[in-house]
């Protein structure tokens, strides 16, 4: 079972992690990123660099994917890749993803839909995901958000989010933190991503330590958004349970399911 | 059904939403009163609810037979939470009303068992507040009657809040009911030294909880009632820093075996209405002060554009 932490050092990755970094002014990608990449060697796993080709790239053997160049989407990218390397005899794949803004700058709902795919991958796949995030590329509420869809955290001010939305198994994430008026906007957007992708979306929420009415207002809206999908929250606390049912959401039109 | 399926009032022949005050005085004076109301709505064909104290439930079973257009409602989950019993007679006339018929209502709070003065304060409110909840429709007639002789009994006060008086089998326009007027608070009791205090603005919803996870602790107050407290106080917050100028001012302190949490903004609570009614499925926002109303044991809501709002809400302590 996959579980939310924060790393002191990139050495710390293993499988199936997908790790937010957090860059300080002046830190170079691939400086900061050094023993992830060199790992790469140690451990038989094939390297790919998503992002612009790096100032340094002869000391390393590794495949840049460059967005911008890239035919498709970023996930099917890293999933050819992913395939490319069991071919190869690789252990795993082992994805540094340098993020940067694309010219007109990315909206945060397209990031957290990026974010959730790459997610999505490394639960599934076993692939070590690192995202890297320059701290002055991006707004403090964009960071937050995107904290929100990293179950592992690094950096020397390791992003703590109100609130994380994880991959735990085939059909389930779990949710975790406090879901209030600050994160609503961002719990929204990643529910509609999710629901965009699959008939039912398992919530577990037996680490949810608070859900208030703009979060469940965010959910049933969701929710209602797509009405042929269906949300199921597990491990909700019975004052979550009593609030949705006295905030009126309780009914056929919300195709919401509480359970203890 | 739902409450507009009620008969609506009607300029000329329909009086709308009738609001009367009984006064009596002892187990006689409130039979007299109530059956005949009762036995009047009966035999006209119309349906009738009544929300009593229990003890004054057995009194009227003992004198009236079973009807189906008779139904006896229980209040254990509304009596002392006047913030919850306008939203409580909505449904209680919804699910009673059918096939259009009239409706009369028979409430009388538990003034005798109230725990604080403040909650008979809140009480009096609701009975202010319930002339502007129904005076758009749909039509029904509530009887309230009074007992003159409790220890809290402050007749003038209720007749400002009913717009009709029976005596004597009489019903007869209220003197002292000014629909246009406001209604007189008492003014806000002082916080009980040493209270807490906490200026919140965006960002600090997490703190805010903290500090009054902490107040509670000390007081003995944990579990699903924190929780409910936490949830409460959040809604409440978040409207400061919407709605109420970004930022507010929390105090908590200890009083009469409750926590109080009161909240201070800039805002202005237009609406007195706000809270009081269950919202709908497909409504947007305005779920707030219904949950707050709703978790809570008893909720003050001060406001005026003048001076802001004050919001405290109360949190019976275990034991």
């Amino acid at each position: 079972m996959r579980a939310a932490r924060t790393l002191a050092s990139l050495d710390e990755v293993g499988a199936g992690d997908h790790v937010c970094q957090l860059l300080e002014p002046g830190d170079d990608v691939i400086d900061r990123s050094r023993a992830f990449v060199a790992d790469g060697a140690l451990f038989g796993d094939k390297v790919v660099i998503v992002g612009a080709a790096p100032r340094v790239t002869g000391e390393f053997a590794l495949t840049v994917l460059d967005p911008a160049r890239s035919q498709g989407s970023l996930l099917a990218a890293v999933r050819r890749e992913a395939v490319n390397a069991g071919r190869e005899g690789f252990r795993a794949l082992r994805v540094l993803h340098h993020v940067t803004r694309a010219a007109g700058g990315r909206r945060s709902d397209d990031l957290l839909r990026s974010e959730l795919d790459l997610e999505e991958f490394a639960a599934d796949s076993g692939a070590l995901v690192v995202c890297a995030y320059s701290v002055t590329d991006w707004d403090a509420s964009t960071l937050e958000q995107i904290g929100c869809v990293h179950p592992h955290h690094l950096g020397s001010r390791p992003a703590s989010p109100s609130f994380q939305v994880y991959r735990t198994a085939k059909d389930s994430w779990t949710v975790n933190g406090v879901i209030d008026a600050d994160g609503a906007l961002a719990f929204a957007t990643i529910l509609r991503t999710l629901l965009a992708q699959s008939t039912t979306v398992r919530l577990l929420c037996h680490e949810l330590d608070f859900f208030d009415a703009a979060g469940m207002s965010a959910l049933a809206d969701a929710a209602r958004h797509l009405p042929e999908r269906k949300v199921v929250l597990e491990g909700t606390n019975d004052t979550v349970r009593l609030a949705w049912e006295l905030s009126g959401f309780e009914g056929p039109g919300i195709p919401v399911v509480m359970a203890p | 059904m739902n409450r507009y399926s009620l008969r609506r009032a009607s300029a000329s022949s329909d009086p709308g939403y009738r609001h009367e005050l009984y006064p009596y005085s002892g187990p006689d004076e409130f039979l007299e009163g109530t059956l005949g109301f009762i036995r009047d709505a009966l035999d006209g064909g119309e349906a009738v609810v009544v929300a009593v104290p229990e003890d004054k439930t057995t009194l009227l079973r003992g004198e009236l037979p079973d009807d189906p257009a008779l139904r006896y409602v229980d209040t254990t989950a509304v009596a002392h939470h006047p913030g919850r019993l306008i939203g409580a007679w909505r449904e209680w006339i919804d699910e009673h009303a059918s096939r259009g018929r009239p409706v009369r209502g028979v409430g009388e709070s538990a003034w005798g068992d109230a725990r604080s003065r403040v909650e008979v304060e809140e009480l009096r409110y609701h009975e202010w507040l319930l002339n502007k909840a129904f005076a758009d429709g749909p039509a029904w007639w509530l009887l309230c009657p009074y007992d003159v002789a409790g220890e809290s009994a402050a007749l003038k006060q209720m007749a400002r809040c009913h717009a009709e008086l029976r005596t004597d089998g009489r019903t007869t326009p209220c003197a002292d009911y000014d629909p246009q007027a406001p209604f007189d608070f008492a003014p806000l009791t002082r916080p009980c030294d040493p209270y807490e205090e906490f200026v919140y603005t965006r960002g600090d919803l997490a703190a805010l909880r903290e500090k009054i996870g902490a107040c509670a602790e000390q007081l003995g107050l944990h579990g699903r009632r924190l929780r409910e407290l936490h949830l409460a106080a959040t809604e409440v917050a978040s409207n400061s820093i919407r709605y109420g100028g970004g930022r507010g001012v929390l105090r908590t302190w200890g009083e009469d075996r409750r926590l109080v949490c009161e909240f201070r903004d800039a805002g202005y609570i237009a609406d007195p209405l706000a809270g009081r009614s269950k919202p709908t499925s497909t409504q947007i926002g305005g779920r707030g002060l219904w949950l707050v109303h709703q978790l809570c044991d008893l909720v003050e809501i001060r406001s005026t554009p003048d001076t802001g709002t004050v919001i405290r809400l109360h949190t019976d302590l275990p034991g």
